[in-house]
């Protein structure tokens, strides 16, 4: 079943084009990562979907309807992000008890558990809340309120490493127990990439890649080795990162080798690894730039 | 226990764990598997990319699925993973044994009694 | 995960006593107010002594209400304004809401507010009555009272009511259209100055209040809430959350 469809989908403020149309599905209880450098489009993105925010043209359909004003839409979905916003006379307690009352799926104990286990205070406001601890409780209400859709925007912001794996395993034992589409945004690929079943990856206001985040990352093979002997296997391929902060030069290349090439690398000493998904992103949205070393390169040759 | 680094995609890592737990015994014949939710869970990781696991075992039939009930280690399972780890594994670290060994100019004899050497050694240890 | 099928109704009542519990601090507000209006009130010395050869003395004390509703009207306007800024709207989107439901909450805060707000006022005036005696002692009480002319308590009390209510969806209708554009706001205002817009006012007033029957008046006040609450809901219905 589909949950969410773009077609063409466009949005601008003022005169900046956010989404040059956007085109795609997520299918149901699918988790999707939605990746991309900051300012590309992510939150402007879930915000339509979420119906916070209304697209210029194109379709968009959540639950098979347009989600601006849609009520259904609402009480199936939630958005999370550091800037929710709640107000000063509620405790959090009393914002636990809202989440009650509207969210048909509430899981109140798990809630319970989870603000006892990152030591809140019940009768702290939510506005004196350090940043990390806002991020937190908000994550806690976004796995609580367990929505059919639910939407993660950059839910870690200020969070510190271990809370941060905290609830990434935390979001993974819901989602295990309880599947739903979870869309869940991040420039952090490489603290999410084992988490997710797919990728979305926005660049320029569009789609990117979607699809498997194997797939992304079978897209590019890192080759460790000599230059000469790189050099050498690599005429005719698409080099996209050349990294040479290591002892030896590692290569990320397109992976389009036959299993004879690769044999033949292996046999003259290259060492082949496949990337991970953060490095297969960042070759990815790099194209053909090369990486940073190459500026300085540039630099020192003039 | 997984390398997470990346030196191999996460699903073959998995695939490989439980090929391990069968060449070693811990999942005799016809023992079911751990499902991709267990495996998801186990090794905190997306249950699609724990099943893709799965699914490398399940084409290459060392693995089998009854519907509805889970995933078991076929009756064959372990013979076939003996032979093929004989067949990949075994001749890929002979290759790099040799290439070793002519990097250093060391000549078929003299490995051979390298080896020899070595098999005495670890006897001696064992006993 | 199976999908819910909200009702409007439903989600509407959610959001309604979602707004009592984050607003709670104006009814105290409210009573604040009221305490302290009373106090100036009951300081003020507004009993004149009357002497006359012939007659035995007669202490006038001449009080009035209108301190009450002056304040009750000032609250219901800021608070009018101030729960549908865009603030207050983000929160209600971190719930379940459409901008619709988000208004029709609002819409049946203030009138709960607004019925809050008559009732208080009136009754200060009672209590202030009831003060008085007990503090001067024998006095006939001019205005008659719930006991003495129910009829015309009644009267006072749904005009205290839809002047309060008045002055909420003034208010609310003012803070929509500043969040659909600030500067229609500002036209508006400067609008005020010309001699159109005012007049336009002053005949909108004396449409309003100059209406002999109550029954009239009453209808005419809820048609006017009814078109303010239009055009606020009208203004917003496609602005973005949290922008």
């Amino acid at each position: 079943m589909t949950v969410i469809h773009f077609k063409d989908v466009t949005k601008s403020y003022r005169k900046h084009n956010v989404l040059k149309s956007m085109n795609f599905t997520i299918e149901r209880n699918v988790i999707t990562g939605v990746i991309g450098r900051n300012g590309v489009g992510k939150t402007t993105l879930m915000k339509i979907i979420a119906g916070f925010m209304e697209e210029m043209s194109g379709t968009v359909e959540v639950f098979s309807e347009k989600p601006f004003n849609n009520l259904r839409v609402s009480a199936n979905s939630i958005f999370i992000d550091d800037a929710m916003a709640f107000p000063q006379a509620m405790t959090l307690q009393d914002i636990l008890k809202e989440c009650s009352r509207f969210y048909a799926n509430w899981d109140g104990e798990l809630a319970n558990r989870l603000v006892d286990y990152f030591d809140f205070h019940r009768n702290a406001r939510h506005q004196f809340l350090s940043k990390g601890k806002k991020s937190t409780f908000n994550a806690i209400i976004g796995i609580s309120a367990r929505c059919p859709l639910t939407l993660f925007d950059e839910p870690t912001t200020g969070m510190d490493a271990a809370v941060r794996k905290d609830f990434y395993r935390a979001l993974l034992k819901d989602y295990l127990a309880h599947p739903r589409t979870i869309l869940l945004s991040s420039h952090h690929v490489e603290e999410i990439e084992d988490l997710l079943e797919d990728v979305l990856l926005v660049q320029n206001g569009a789609i990117r890649f979607h699809g498997a985040i194997t797939e992304l990352q079978e897209m590019f093979i890192v080759l460790t080795g000599k230059h000469e002997k790189l050099s050498r296997h690599t005429v005719g391929k698409e080099v996209v990162l050349r990294d040479t902060s290591g002892p030896f030069p590692n290569w990320t290349v397109a992976n389009s080798f036959t299993e004879a090439e690769k044999d033949q690398m292996v046999a003259d000493g290259i060492i082949i690894s496949p990337v991970s998904a953060n490095n297969a992103y960042i070759a990815l949205t790099n194209g053909p730039k090369g990486g940073i070393d190459d500026v300085f390169d540039r630099t020192e040759t003039v | 226990m997984l390398d997470m680094d990346g030196s191999k995609p996460i699903y073959v890592q998995i695939a490989e764990w439980i090929e391990t737990e069968i060449i070693d015994g811990t999942l005799g014949p016809d023992a079911k598997v751990y499902s991709q939710y267990k495996l998801a869970e186990l090794f905190n990781i997306n249950p699609a990319t724990a099943g893709k696991g799965l699914s490398i075992l399940l084409e290459n039939g060392i693995v089998y699925q009854k519907r509805g009930l889970g995933t078991f280690v076929s009756p064959d399972g372990r013979d076939k993973l003996r032979s093929r780890r004989k067949e990949v594994t075994l001749r890929r670290l002979i290759q790099q044994l040799l290439d070793e060994a002519e990097l250093l100019g060391v000549d078929d004899h003299h490995l051979q009694t390298l080896i020899e050497a070595e098999r005495k050694r670890k006897k001696g240890d064992s006993e | 995960m199976y999908l819910t099928e909200p009702k409007l109704f439903d989600i509407v009542k959610k959001q309604f006593r979602f707004k009592m519990n984050a607003h709670a601090a104006a009814f105290t507000m409210l009573v604040f107010l009221q305490g302290v209006s009373f106090a100036l009130e009951l300081s003020n010395n507004n009993a004149f002594n009357h002497f006359h050869e012939m007659m035995p003395s007669i202490t006038w004390i001449s009080f009035s209400s209108g301190q009450f509703l002056g304040l009750t009207l000032v609250w219901a306007f800021v608070l009018g304004v101030l729960i549908t800024n865009t603030a207050r709207k983000n929160e209600s989107f971190s719930f379940v809401t459409t901008r619709l439901s988000h208004h029709l909450a609002n819409f049946l805060f203030m009138v709960f507010a607004s019925v809050i707000g008559g009732i208080t006022v009136v009754l200060c005036g009672s209590m202030l009555k009831l003060f008085t005696f007990f503090r001067y002692g024998e006095v006939a009480v001019q205005t008659p009272g719930l006991i003495a002319a129910p009829g015309d308590f009644f009267i006072r009390l749904v005009t205290a009511i839809a002047l309060v209510s008045l002055l909420f969806f003034i208010g609310y209708t003012i803070s929509s259209l500043f969040q659909f554009s600030r500067i229609l706001i500002v036209l508006l205002f400067l609008g005020w100055m010309t001699p159109f817009l005012q007049r336009f006012a002053e005949n909108g007033i004396g449409f309003l209040f100059n209406e002999p029957s109550f029954m009239l008046f009453v209808v005419k006040i809820v048609m006017t809430l009814f078109i303010l609450f239009g055009i606020s809901v009208a203004s917003t219905n496609r602005l973005e959350v949290g922008q």
